[in-house]
């Protein structure tokens, strides 16, 4: 007996503040989802950095990123969000500060092939222009 | 009297994870049980010869979806100690940090689904609610809350600012009055208590007999804590207790935990005090010299060994995980033997399972 | 229960027991990273040695069994702890490996040994059962971690 009134008295606070919080779930698509700033999220590249060096491809471990390379000043550095573990190692891989992670989420799709991402896309003649 | 026999798995609402269990009942007693794993085995020691040693942290990460830091770390110090790199003091802070994070998350995580199975769902709610605490707080250092990939060869891949520091301790705050609560309705509720009392038990000599480590064997009175035995850095110089009860029940295993969990607030608050400055990760050579090493550590569930051999060439020859998991399973025909048919959920979600790191 | 302080004590610790237990042989043995020392034992002594150590030291905690291939032979490492770390290293031939089971001094072997059967072939010789662990029941191919298999094929996924 007395116990469960002593249950009673530390459920009160308890209720309190359930009442008092504000809800947490956000109606997504019509609401922005609230992300933190820190979470790791989508790859995103510094286009005008990339040299092309393929470091980040190299420790991909979802193989998530691919470099096509025709020659030297032409390559396409190509991003399956699909395969992605989101686990930031590309980041810490470049060592030209090119390729980071924002705190986005990946969109949702029917189709695989639309998520696909060119992140750079390097011609020989578009060099000058892109800086 | 007639016996029958109940199939509950692979795929079963009792169970979080699938495994399959034959219980030949009598009655309402268990007399025999059979069990079977291996449906979420995904290969991953083989996988392991085929990825290069950065990739295999992120791997190595998923062999558990609670315990994943604990994983990486461990893994992570075979490798370095293969390469001979020391981490630098603060690296090593911030890995025991999040380790006691998730020492938390997990514990809490059991609580609340020991409390459901045996029907308490207020405490479930207590308990998951408060576990939102450390997520939050593991997400906002590392930016995952389960997958952290905090750790990278060398030492950590996140650091703590002054600020940031304040507001984990805030948050600590919080933390350690609700948890105190749920200790407080652990120890004194006696709904919880007369589910669990008396049943699952394992005496120490079965806990020596099949090798349990972790919160299961400090239940059943075995003093074994890694952290505290194997004096290493950061916990040489932290203090906190080691809660060993010798019940043996899953009441006992219950109280060690929670008590588990209070003192990893404890801790953590300790480290994030006496926080060293200086770097959080040193340079690693590219390549792993041949050779071999075995790293333990104390994961949330007991001991966690890695064995990596190395070749020489950039991916390692053999990488061998065991998990606590893989040695309560056995314990679980003992466990099992003649309690009531509705008591089987609990005694199953009182070991804490984790069938995909048995699986691996 | 006491606890063996470090590797140089744990080495000493052991071999002495071995001597015992095992006299006029000669053990090979080496350190590895973190504290651990491996002995390499004859496959026919793991049995004998683990009771031995289990009578004279208290060493009943066996971590687990690593089975490695390494290429010509297999090796199975026998991971024990006890304040540190110690293992018993046990060649074994590529065809037919077969090594006596440790179920009988250490019942928490059931599972190692399972596993290993399952991904290296090697059979435990009084093991009680030996079915299948971790591999699906209709798994028809090589032992998984041999290096001559190839791994799982699309349809045994
Ligand atoms: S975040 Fe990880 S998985 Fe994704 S592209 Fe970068 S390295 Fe690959
Ligand atoms: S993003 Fe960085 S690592 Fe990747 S190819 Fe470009 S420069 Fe190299």
């Amino acid at each position: 007996m007395p116990f469960r009134v002593r249950s009673l008295i530390y459920m009160v606070p308890q209720i309190i503040r359930s009442l008092r919080a504000p809800s947490i779930t956000v109606r997504f698509p019509f609401a922005p989802a609230v992300i933190p700033e820190g979470y790791r999220g989508v790859v995103k590249v510094h286009a005008e950095l990339c040299r092309g060096c393929s470091l980040c491809v190299r420790d991909c471990p979802a193989a998530a990123l691919e470099l096509h390379r025709e020659n030297r000043e032409t390559y396409r550095l190509i991003y399956h969000p699909e395969r992605c573990a989101y686990c930031g190692q590309c980041e810490l891989s470049c060592n030209f500060g090119a390729i980071y992670q924002v705190n986005e989420i990946s969109r949702s799709t029917l189709h695989l092939s639309e998520l696909e991402t060119v992140l750079v896309d390097r011609k020989p003649e578009e060099e000058d222009s892109e800086g | 009297m007639t016996k029958t026999t109940v199939p509950i798995g692979p795929q079963h609402p009792l169970l979080k994870e699938p495994m399959s269990f034959q219980l030949g009942l009598e009655g309402e007693r268990v007399a025999e049980s059979a069990m079977r794993i291996g449906y979420v085995h995904r290969g991953i020691e083989r996988l392991c010869q085929e990825r290069s040693y950065v990739q295999n942290i992120y791997l190595l990460e998923r062999v558990c979806g609670i315990c994943s830091h604990v994983h990486a770390t461990t893994y992570s110090r075979a490798v370095e100690a293969l390469m001979g790199v020391e981490v630098p003091p603060r690296g090593v802070y911030l890995r025991a940090l999040m380790c006691e994070f998730e020492r938390i998350h997990s514990h809490l995580l059991w609580l609340g689904v020991i409390a459901r199975n045996i029907g308490f769902d207020t405490i479930f709610n207590y308990a998951w609610r408060d576990r939102e605490i450390v997520l939050d707080i593991m997400e906002d250092l590392s930016g995952g809350r389960v997958s952290h990939a905090a750790n990278t060869l060398g030492g950590s891949r996140f650091d703590l600012t002054d600020e940031h520091r304040d507001k984990i301790l805030e948050q600590l705050q919080i933390m350690d009055a609700q948890i105190q609560l749920l200790l407080g309705a652990v120890e004194h509720e006696r709904t919880l208590r007369e589910r669990t009392r008396g049943i699952g038990k394992l005496t120490l000599e079965q806990i020596h007999r099949y090798c349990v480590v972790g919160p299961v064997a400090r239940a059943s009175g075995l003093d074994i804590d890694l952290r505290r035995d194997r004096h290493e850095a950061p916990y040489d110089r932290l203090e906190f207790a080691v809660p060993v009860h010798t019940d043996g029940d899953v009441w006992a295993r219950t109280l060690v935990r929670v008590q588990e969990a209070v003192e990893s607030v404890s801790l953590c608050r300790q480290i994030l005090n006496s926080l060293p400055e200086g770097p959080v990760t040193t340079r690693v050579p590219r390549r792993v010299p041949a050779g071999e090493a075995i790293s333990r550590s104390e994961a949330p569930r007991g001991e966690v060994i890695y064995y990596v051999r190395s070749d020489g060439s950039d991916k390692p020859a053999r990488v061998k995980v065991r998990t606590p998991t893989l040695t309560a399973l056995v314990t679980l025909s003992e466990q099992l033997a003649d309690v009531q048919m509705a008591d089987v959920s609990v005694v199953l979600s009182g070991v804490d399972l984790c069938i995909a790191c048995a699986d691996r | 229960m006491e606890l063996v302080k470090d590797v140089t004590e744990m080495r000493a610790r052991v071999l002495a027991t071995f001597a015992e237990a095992f006299p006029g042989q000669d053990f090979e043995t080496r350190e590895i990273p973190t504290d651990d020392v491996v002995i390499t034992l004859p496959a026919g002594n793991v049995v004998a040695a683990v009771g031995a150590l289990s009578e004279k030291l208290g060493m009943t905690h066996l971590t687990t069994i690593t089975g490695d291939d390494m290429g010509d032979e297999i090796r199975l490492l026998y991971h024990m702890w006890h304040g540190c770390g110690l293992t018993l290293e046990v060649k074994l031939p590529l065809t037919d490996p077969r090594i006596a089971t440790l179920t009988e001094q250490i019942p928490g072997a059931t599972m190692y040994e399972r596993e290993i059967s399952d991904m290296f072939g090697v059979v435990f010789d009084g093991h009680p059962d030996l079915s299948r662990l971790l591999l699906p029941d209709s798994w028809d191919g090589p032992p998984p971690m041999l290096k001559s298999s190839d791994g799982a094929k699309e349809d045994q996924v």
